[in-house]
């Protein structure tokens, strides 16, 4: 059963049928009808909205039309006022990613033109600063896509010439204006560093980011990354040391408790066998971490082969005669998952230690009481770390893979 | 599938390097179809410059469109929009956004500053096929969705995608296959 026409009021009464609408997170689409749909027994009547860009059909509840933030296009003056936004110089980016995400999540939901707006301005801020994690790489292009398509449809302009337009007015081609005033060309580096040096975005020290692209590394990159940026990257660390998982506290605790215990002689195979697994890292800085792109390589640090062909070329057999070879990639910085695993190795040595039956009990009382680990952590501090002739017994096989 | 289809003279070696570089960013088929006419109506009021939504409505070409299939047509006459909330801006192409065709322009490589014919021909033509895969501008220089006015876009002259518009394509030539 449906009831179609075009003087049905829909929400706050500003909507009709027939209406182009934006559906917060889903893009334009137009209103077809107001129907009765039976579900679960009960009669609901619905409105149904048909989506723009690829046709498929929405059903909202009628009582719901308004809760879901539905809204209509905006007006020519509102995406004008939006585009003297996009041009104006931004603020510096939020560098804190726990806040980021809260605001950029409750801005999408929303669902106005001002929030996607402040998204994608944020976002793309950050993004001159550092490269974006992938979940914000998807939440750019949210933005951006709900941006175009809203341009499009209140300006009566193709998709295509709205998605220039918004880029004249975050990367202005030479001599692009905005009412008269003369915007700062698109560059390379930083928009306002006085540098001459190309500078490609920073990367981030976050472990969800991979390296997008699979090319050596070509530009000069500044010495310095701006000082907030290494702070946040500070923070973003001290984070994810807080995630470990609980687990890996209460073997800590333990092996704290354990070496208070019995402290015993370092054998010599067991310190060849640690010292093996921290040469890398004592190599490089751990500054390498926190490389620029394009400097660290997402296949060196899972430790692939340097010279891996990008996914989407076919093989070289397969490519038509005479296709350029691709530049090869240089070798790339120790890898963050050998860090990783040296740790572990670090952490199973210290807990595999023979301990004296006191200490398994002196262990769990630890792990209950917080501050007693923190003491003990501190205390072990002090302490040289000797791992267990235990241990050594087992590390042959890692030496011989050295 | 993606067709090559000329409207104008273009060296057979710009050519081939165009399909093969395609055919390496996209991992789909890239073949050089033939020739057309350039329409005469599609050109602007200024009668300089050919108007892109136009030119994509107007021409004459038999070259049929299936699923996943894309036309690129490659002129080297220089090409216009319609004017934007931010005025006038340099055209290199006109795609129609996630449909099926687009029009490319050869017009301004080779001069100070730009990429050489076939380079930047190959990567402006992956740039608006992209666009015809629903993929927006990216803001990777090394990309081939970086904005094409912007200095990276010929300071890296390589034809590819970053990972995110990659797997992004994917999909949809994926979905467009199925």
């Amino acid at each position: 059963m449906a009831t179609k026409g075009t003087e049905i009021q829909i929400g706050d009464g500003s909507l009709h049928v027939g209406d182009r609408v934006v559906y917060p997170n889903q893009g334009i689409c137009r209103i077809t009808g107001v129907e009765v749909k039976q579900i679960a027994g009960r009669d609901w009547e619905v409105v149904t909205l048909s989506r723009e860009e690829d046709g498929a059909t929405v059903m909202v509840p009628r009582a719901k039309v308004m809760g879901i933030g539905l809204r209509k296009v905006a007006s020519v003056a509102a995406i004008d006022d939006l585009f003297d936004q996009l041009a104006a110089p931004g603020d510096d980016p939020q560098l804190d990613w726990k806040v980021r995400h809260r605001e950029n999540a409750d801005r999408m939901t929303g669902g106005g033109l001002q929030g996607a707006l402040d998204v994608l301005k944020g976002l793309h801020a950050l993004s001159r600063v550092r490269p974006l994690p992938q979940k914000e790489r998807e939440l750019y292009d949210s933005a951006r896509h709900l941006l175009v398509g809203e341009i499009a449809a209140a300006m009566n302009v193709p998709l295509h010439v709205a998605e220039d337009n918004l880029d004249y007015a975050l990367w202005p081609p030479p001599g692009m204006k905005r009412k008269g005033r003369p915007l700062q060309p698109a560059t390379l580096a930083v928009p306002g560093s006085s540098s001459a040096t190309i500078r490609a975005p920073a990367r981030a020290a976050d472990s969800d980011t991979d390296d997008e692209m699979d090319f050596a590394e070509d530009v000069d990159i500044e010495d310095g990354e701006p000082a907030a940026a290494k702070a946040a990257d500070a923070d973003e660390s001290e984070i994810a040391d807080r995630d470990e998982t609980k687990d890996l506290v209460r073997q800590r605790a333990m092996r704290v408790t354990a070496e208070e215990e019995e402290p015993e002689a370092l054998d010599e195979l067991a310190a060849d066998a640690l010292a093996a697994t921290h040469e890398d890292e004592a190599a490089v800085p751990s500054a390498k971490l926190h490389a620029p792109p394009g400097t660290t390589k997402p296949q060196a640090r899972r430790g692939a082969p340097p010279t891996a062909a990008p996914r989407s070329a076919p093989p070289r057999s397969a490519e038509p005669k005479g296709t350029e070879e691709r530049p090869a990639v240089k070798s790339a910085a120790p890898s963050l998952a050998k860090s990783v695993a040296a740790r572990a190795l670090e952490v199973a040595a210290k807990v595999l230690t023979p301990k004296k039956p006191g200490a398994k009990a002196k262990a769990a009382a630890g792990k209950k009481a917080a501050p007693r680990a923190a003491k003990a952590k501190a205390a072990a501090k002090k302490a040289p770390k000797k791992p267990a002739k235990k241990v050594a017994a087992k590390k042959p096989a890692r030496r011989t893979k050295r | 599938m993606i067709r090559l289809v000329t409207l104008g003279e273009f060296p057979s070696e710009v050519l081939e390097h165009v399909a093969r570089r395609l055919h390496a960013a996209y991992g789909m088929g890239c073949e050089i179809q033939g020739e057309a006419e350039l329409p005469e109506s599609a050109l602007s009021e200024d009668q300089e410059s050919y108007d892109g939504p136009k030119l994509l409505d107007e021409i004459d070409d038999d070259t049929q469109l299936y699923a996943d299939d894309k036309i690129v047509y490659l002129m080297s006459a220089p090409l216009t929009a319609p004017e934007g909330p931010m005025g006038k801006g340099p055209m290199t192409g006109f795609p129609q956004f996630g449909g099926g065709r687009a029009v490319v322009t050869s017009h301004g490589l080779g001069t100070k500053g730009e990429l050489p014919l076939d380079v930047g021909l190959a990567k402006r033509a992956a740039h608006h096929v992209g666009h015809l895969w629903d993929l927006h501008h990216c803001f990777d220089p090394r990309c081939a969705m970086h904005p094409e006015w912007s200095p990276g876009f010929t300071q890296y002259p390589d034809v590819a995608l970053c990972l995110y518009d990659r797997e992004k394509s994917e999909r949809k030539i994926k979905l467009g296959q199925s």
